[in-house]
């Protein structure tokens, strides 16, 4: 069983109001605590308030994605995935995606440490909308929040 | 042997019975020729050939009455010695003429008072060999010490005669023996008696000279019937094994080459025997026909053991197939170059060796057999094999290690992340709680976290060069790929208010971002070296040779020429990192990129006034 956790959290501006728009799901694959920290902070950083589903494996975030389409559970907004996972590889959750009858249109963002070509080759086949690199710096990391929010924004009403 | 006793001829008269009427003086033409007549009894044709000059007539039997006739040596010993030695002239006159002297027929030695010889007592001195080695020793001994008063030996056949005959025959043809016959000689007769010896022998050797340079030359009468007469006399003269001289010289010649070729042959088999080749013969039915020290120690049998058997018993089963196909080979006389194969001990196990065989043929040039030599090449294929497996070790060891410094540049990089990031996580929500000391170290852990990475970052790209060796090389086009460079430096460009300068640049052969790391290291020290006026910085490419030279050109800082090496090492910095930022890795990176293609990197400067560094990319035809 992957490790399941939830960071439901309301941003202080309230900004789902101002949006008009309910908050924001995510689905965040990702082994590393420190680095969901992170993601958070960057969500956060740019007002963007919602409830962060993180699996730790790619194992458990593949059979989420796959009981999406069979049970009643709400599917998410965006989809963050790291590319060096255990178990089930993060270019393996973007497949399953691809397959989901729910999930296929979802944006999927990979957030990886790699900044090998063929990473970023396998991601755009894979139809991921972003490929982005874990920043060093923190400002650069809540920098990210932006694309997110941006990701966020376009999504169908 | 008394019927071989001569009678008077009767033309042969005695010179003393001799008067004016005799028919031997009616032959005579001259005076000359008279004096000859009386002096011998006969009157020899030796002398009537210069008839036509009549001053060397006179003048040879001047020398003949010196150094023959009237020299003081004894008359029966000179004539006896005179025949002995005319043995050995090729021309048969000599010694015919001088036997008839000897035995009656004429006077020996010209002398009225000597007695001449029986046939019987003459045969020995005519079939006695020149005595050599080991039969010479006593003579020379006999020679030496025995001497008389008068230095000469009574008798004829004596002991002490015929060891100075021996002696006098040695030095007459100048055998290796001769100084030591001399010696005896000298020792026997004393220095006058010894001169005489000496000019009676050149009287002799002058004569069979003489004898020679006169084809004209016949046997008188007398000595003709005395041949006809006497046929035992006649076989020892015509028949002397001692033959001619010309035989004689021949006979060395043919002896010194015989020796010569032992001595070569035992040189050879000298060398053979010492190889630590396998040296081996074998027939066309591929027995064994020689068998060297080092074929015993190659293969285990001796020689004993292998000569006589089949080759086969080197061959092992699976290569007899091989020893058919040299032997045709050989039978059409062809040589077969080394080849590596395998043969085997007596006792069964392979040995790896390298062969050569040549055909052996006979003197008509007919191949009879076959010469091998096989050298032991198991323990070289040992070694081989050992460099081999050393190399390929080596080569994954390598590519270990540059797996290893990626993964290591690349999975230290994410734990440095987290301590980069928290730290300043940590100053962003806890900054000004942690006191101004707090701040402070936090500051430092920032920094050194950041400066790790950059470390990382380089030595990662450090590896790729040689990892992405493999790649195929491109050909592109490098004033693109400084443009690249350049965007990527915009930043620092404008930070310095930095003039960069180009040429245009050709297309070379490298890969493309490796090209463009050495533009950004090297254009971005330029402008980070600077001094305080703008940095400019001119890029340019020459052809020299058969290579690209491609400078980059500064008027920052400079280089103090003691470093001018140093700074392309890794790690390598000269200044610090506060003063002027780096990881101290770029220049190694320049040079790794520049060493991998072939190329050279280097560094003119003039402290205070700028740098120039030069890189060349061999040009390669597409």
């Amino acid at each position: 069983m992957g490790q399941r956790f939830s960071l439901q959290y309301r941003s202080e501006s309230g900004s789902e109001e101002r949006a008009g728009r309910k908050d924001a799901r995510i689905l965040l694959v990702e082994d590393n605590p420190a680095d969901a920290g992170l993601v958070r902070r960057a969500l956060e950083e740019h007002g963007i308030g919602g409830e962060i589903t993180v699996f730790a494996d790619g194992d458990s975030a593949i059979r989420f994605i796959q009981a999406l389409d069979t049970e009643p559970i709400a599917c998410p907004d965006l989809v963050i995935v790291d590319l060096n996972l255990p178990r089930r590889s993060g270019s393996e959750v973007l497949e399953c995606m691809r397959q989901s009858m729910r999930c296929r249109s979802v944006p999927g963002v990979v957030l990886s440490s790699s900044s090998a070509q063929y990473d970023r080759e396998a991601a755009d086949q894979l139809g991921a909308s972003r490929y982005l690199r874990k920043p060093l710096r923190l400002g650069d990391f809540l920098a990210l929040g932006l694309i997110f929010k941006d990701l966020l924004e376009r999504r169908p009403q | 042997m008394n019927s071989d006793q001569i009678m008077p001829l009767p033309h042969a008269v005695n010179g003393e019975r001799a008067g004016s009427g005799s028919p031997i003086l009616e032959l005579a033409r001259t005076s000359l020729e008279q004096d000859m007549a009386r002096r011998f009894g006969v009157l020899p044709n030796f002398f009537r050939l210069s008839s036509g000059v009549p001053r060397i007539a006179e003048n040879l039997w001047g020398f003949a009455q010196f150094a023959y006739l009237d020299n003081p040596l004894p008359s029966l010993f000179k004539e006896r010695l005179f025949v002995y030695l005319s043995r050995f002239c090729s021309v048969r006159y000599c010694i015919s003429r001088h036997l008839g002297f000897l035995i009656g027929l004429g006077r020996p030695s010209g002398d009225p008072v000597c007695l001449p010889q029986k046939i019987e007592e003459v045969l020995p001195l005519l079939r006695r060999p020149v005595p050599h080695g080991d039969a010479l020793v006593p003579l020379l001994k006999i020679c030496a010490e025995s001497a008389t008063d008068s230095g000469f030996p009574a008798e004829p056949e004596s002991a002490e005669e015929e060891a100075m005959i021996a002696c006098a025959a040695h030095v007459f043809l100048q055998t290796p023996d001769a100084a030591k016959a001399h010696e005896a000689l000298a020792r026997r007769l004393g220095p006058r008696d010894l001169e005489y010896l000496n000019l009676f022998l050149a009287f002799i050797r002058m004569a069979h000279y003489w004898t020679k340079l006169h084809p004209e030359l016949t046997l008188e009468a007398d000595i003709q019937q005395l041949l006809r007469t006497h046929e035992t006399l006649a076989e020892c003269i015509s028949k002397d094994p001692a033959a001619t001289e010309a035989d004689l010289h021949r006979q060395v010649t043919e002896d010194l080459t015989s020796l010569r070729e032992l001595q070569l042959q035992s040189r050879l088999a000298a060398i053979v025997e010492s190889s630590d080749d396998a040296i081996i013969s074998k027939d066309m039915n591929g027995v064994i026909q020689s068998w060297n020290g080092g074929a015993e120690r190659l293969f285990g049998y001796t020689a004993g053991e292998a000569i006589g058997k089949p080759i086969g018993i080197i061959i092992p089963a699976d290569r007899m197939g091989e020893e058919r196909e040299i032997l045709d080979r050989l039978k059409r006389g062809e040589r077969v170059k080394y080849f590596e194969t395998v043969r085997q001990r007596k006792d069964g196990t392979p040995l790896d060796i390298s062969l050569a065989i040549s055909p052996l043929k006979d003197a008509h040039g007919k191949v009879v057999g076959a010469s091998k030599v096989a050298r032991d090449i198991t323990e070289r294929n040992r070694q081989e094999q050992a460099i081999h497996a050393a190399n390929a070790a080596l080569s994954r060891s390598n590519a270990d290690l540059q797996q290893f410094a990626y993964s290591a540049s690349h999975d230290l990089q994410e734990p440095l992340r987290m301590v980069a990031t928290y730290s300043e996580l940590l100053k962003r929500d806890f900054g000004g709680k942690l006191g101004p000391a707090g701040d402070e170290y936090l500051g430092y852990t920032i920094q050194g976290a950041v400066r790790m990475a950059q470390l990382l970052s380089d030595l990662r790209l450090y590896t790729q060069v040689s990892t992405s060796a493999e790649e195929p090389l491109q050909n592109c086009d490098s004033g693109r790929i400084l443009d690249k460079a350049l965007a990527n430096l915009e930043a620092a460009i404008r930070a310095n208010d930095a003039c960069i300068i180009r040429t245009p640049l050709p297309a070379v052969c490298i890969h493309g971002f490796q090209l463009q790391q050495l533009f950004q290291n090297l254009i971005g020290n330029a402008i980070r070296y600077r001094r305080s006026d703008p940095p400019q910085v001119h890029v340019e490419a020459r052809l020299q040779g058969a290579d690209w030279l491609f400078l980059v050109r500064d008027n920052g800082i400079g280089i103090e020429p003691q470093y001018k090496e140093q700074i392309f090492a890794m790690f390598k910095r000269l200044h610090s990192a506060a003063a002027y930022p780096g990881t101290g890795m770029g220049l190694a990176i320049c040079q790794r990129v520049v060493e991998r293609i072939g190329g050279r990197i280097w560094v003119e400067s003039e402290p205070g006034c700028g740098s120039t560094f030069f890189f060349t990319i061999p040009v390669r035809e597409r």
